[in-house]
């Protein structure tokens, strides 16, 4: 793995460890904002990620740039991937396979029923789709976009299927929808513009500013890099009773570990 | 406390913003021209980072509710106290009943009203600023409207005291139609043929209508892309303008199928799937914050080093020697 450090104006700092996508890439990136966060760096002001890279806000004057490599370079020479253990969590989402707003979204912009399409391009059935979709389980990349959207991927390479984003992107999604754009799925936390294929919906909040529900009293963003998220079937009515009782809905959440050797081998860009 | 009277196109309540949460999806967004911020906030004797209002266009009216001292700052839309012009870049002394309005464009095009003691508002994630994609921060979330009440923080220090107070000739700025504006390379200018990078940094380039706080785009030639491996197109998308998605820095200039170069402001996505060619230096996003469509902006090259002395140079500037007393 080559690391490459890239300037990025007069206060960011990019560490990217390559071109194409695997989740090992991607769980060395996350492993690697892990420690610079708990190493607590002088001149560090904040640290994101997307899904090959890192990006790091410092203060120019507090630390140099050459310096702020050192530091970095140093501190991925001491991590040794094969052993590093990530604390992470299982997260069971709801969803509505082609729901009817997500339908009449994509009829307001003329598009066909997204669900109907992505089956077809990936040459399967609705049915064989959403049996895929909620037999697989996916991790989180990173977060991004709009506040609190997860960018995830299965994590079974079989699983993979792709679709081409809308040609010209909607200006308006619904909330909650389920989206796929190439490999990478999402889940649109507000109403916004978009241009993935919606493939469903959930009625649950992933970012709630009015903390809501109990799950949003220390952070008002549900994922976090690393998640792993499993999706399961719901119907209209069940959607509509999540809704009402929102404020005590109980979001099923529990504590897992992720390591590298979890990860399928074999598994990287040839497999995309 | 003062009331709106209109909100006019768009007046927000910023301050320098909430760096720092882009692994959570936020931009930082703050004042656009945080220059301009910052200058009203020094005559005010303020912190630098007080908030303030954003006004951009014409439109915006307010009621004082109260004795207040103000400075309006940044682009000059024609400020005027109970229908008579007023200056800028001065401590303006404003009495319970008066109005201030904004009715012309005249020089840039966001105006900065700040207060002594400055726009009180819950703090959201460190910070007072509106983010209006997220409905975050500011008041309510939202751009201003007609009716609301803001609040103004306490600041020990009388309007007749600060009166007389303006700044000094380098803290005051003009901005005209066409602008430079500096910019390192990178992220990923090498992924531009030679010629075109250069061709970007010499070039003018007109300020289209698609111009926000979270992005300003720009018409000019068409730039070229070397040939690139195979996978690049897999994985990024067809285009040879598209990568696998990246955090994109403040001020970082796409360039979407090497046509109308993008520069993603304080508002602007943290990552996304379009090449970089260059970025804004830090501190003249504010300029950018100024440019109207049809105003021309050439980009001009900086090394890293001379983007940190320009930094510094430019730090060095908000203390009270700047300031001058009548």
């Amino acid at each position: 793995m080559k690391t490459r450090y890239r300037i990025a104006g007069d206060h960011f700092l990019v560490v990217n460890y390559g071109n194409s996508f695997s989740l090992r890439n991607s769980f060395n990136v996350i492993v690697l904002c892990d420690r610079l966060r708990k190493m607590e760096c002088r001149g560090i002001r904040g640290i994101s990620s997307s899904i090959n890279s890192l990006m790091i806000d410092y203060d120019p004057f507090e630390i140099a740039t050459d310096d702020l490599i050192q530091e970095v370079r140093k501190l991925e020479d001491e991590t040794q991937q094969e052993k590093e253990v990530l604390a992470s969590r299982v997260i069971r989402m709801p969803v509505v396979y082609g729901d009817q707003w997500t339908r009449s979204c994509a009829q307001e912009f003329q598009a066909s029923p997204n669900l109907e399409f992505v089956a077809e391009y990936n040459k399967m059935s609705v049915d064989a789709l959403i049996q895929m979709h909620t037999s697989s389980s996916y991790r989180v990349i990173y977060i991004g976009f709009t506040p609190g959207l997860p960018s995830f991927v299965p994590i079974d390479p079989s699983s993979r299927i792709t679709a081409p984003k809308y040609k010209v992107p909607r200006t308006r999604t619904p909330k909650g929808t389920l989206g796929i754009g190439g490999i990478l799925q999402c889940i649109y936390p507000l109403e916004s513009p978009g241009g993935y294929q919606m493939l469903g919906r959930t009625p649950l909040l992933i970012y709630d500013l009015k903390r809501s529900n109990p799950i949003f009293k220390d952070d008002i963003i549900l994922f976090r890099p690393g998640d792993r998220i499993d999706f399961f079937s719901i119907s209209h009515a069940e959607y509509q009773a999540i809704e009402r009782n929102f404020s005590s809905y109980a979001y099923q959440i529990e504590d897992e570990d992720w390591t590298l050797n979890s990860i399928p081998s074999g598994e990287g860009s040839a497999d995309v | 406390m003062f009331e709106v009277i209109n909100g006019g196109m768009m007046t927000t309540v910023q301050d320098l913003g909430r760096p720092g949460y882009g692994s959570k999806g936020i931009p930082p967004s703050g004042a656009f021209d945080a220059f301009s911020l910052k200058v009203g906030n020094l005559l005010l004797k303020n912190r630098l980072g007080d908030a303030g209002l954003e006004v951009l266009g014409i439109g915006f009216q307010m009621k004082a509710l109260s004795d207040m001292g103000i400075a309006i700052t940044g682009g000059d839309l024609s400020p005027r106290l109970n229908g008579q012009d007023i200056e800028m870049w001065k401590v303006i002394r404003v009495c319970k009943g008066d109005i201030l309005t904004f009715s012309r464009v005249k020089d840039g095009c966001r105006a900065y009203v700040t207060v002594s003691g400055g726009i009180d508002v819950p703090s959201i994630l460190g910070s007072k600023s509106t983010f209006l994609r997220g409905e975050m921060g500011g008041y309510e979330g939202r751009m201003l409207k007609k009716g609301d009440i803001l609040k103004i923080g306490q600041s020990g220090i009388s309007p007749s005291y600060l009166e007389g107070r303006r700044a000094a000739l380098n803290l005051v700025r003009h901005f005209g139609n066409t602008f430079q504006v500096r910019a390192v390379r990178g992220l990923e200018e090498f992924l531009f043929t030679n010629e075109s990078v250069e061709l970007f940094f010499s070039t003018p380039w007109k300020v289209t209508p698609l111009a926000d706080r979270m992005g300003v785009r720009y018409e000019g030639p068409q730039l070229s892309f070397k040939p690139r491996e195979e996978f690049m197109d897999l994985e990024g998308g067809e285009d040879p303008s598209n990568i696998l998605n990246e955090c994109i820095p403040t001020g970082g200039i796409q360039v979407v199928s090497g046509r109308e170069p993008i520069v993603l402001a304080v508002d602007g996505p943290p990552t996304g799937g379009y090449v970089k060619i260059g970025t804004v230096i830090s501190c003249d996003l504010s300029w950018i914050a100024q440019e109207k469509t049809g105003d021309s902006t050439f980009f001009k090259e900086v090394s890293l080093d001379e983007a940190h002395r320009i930094l510094r140079e430019e730090d060095s500037l908000f203390q009270e020697a700047s300031v001058v007393i009548d």
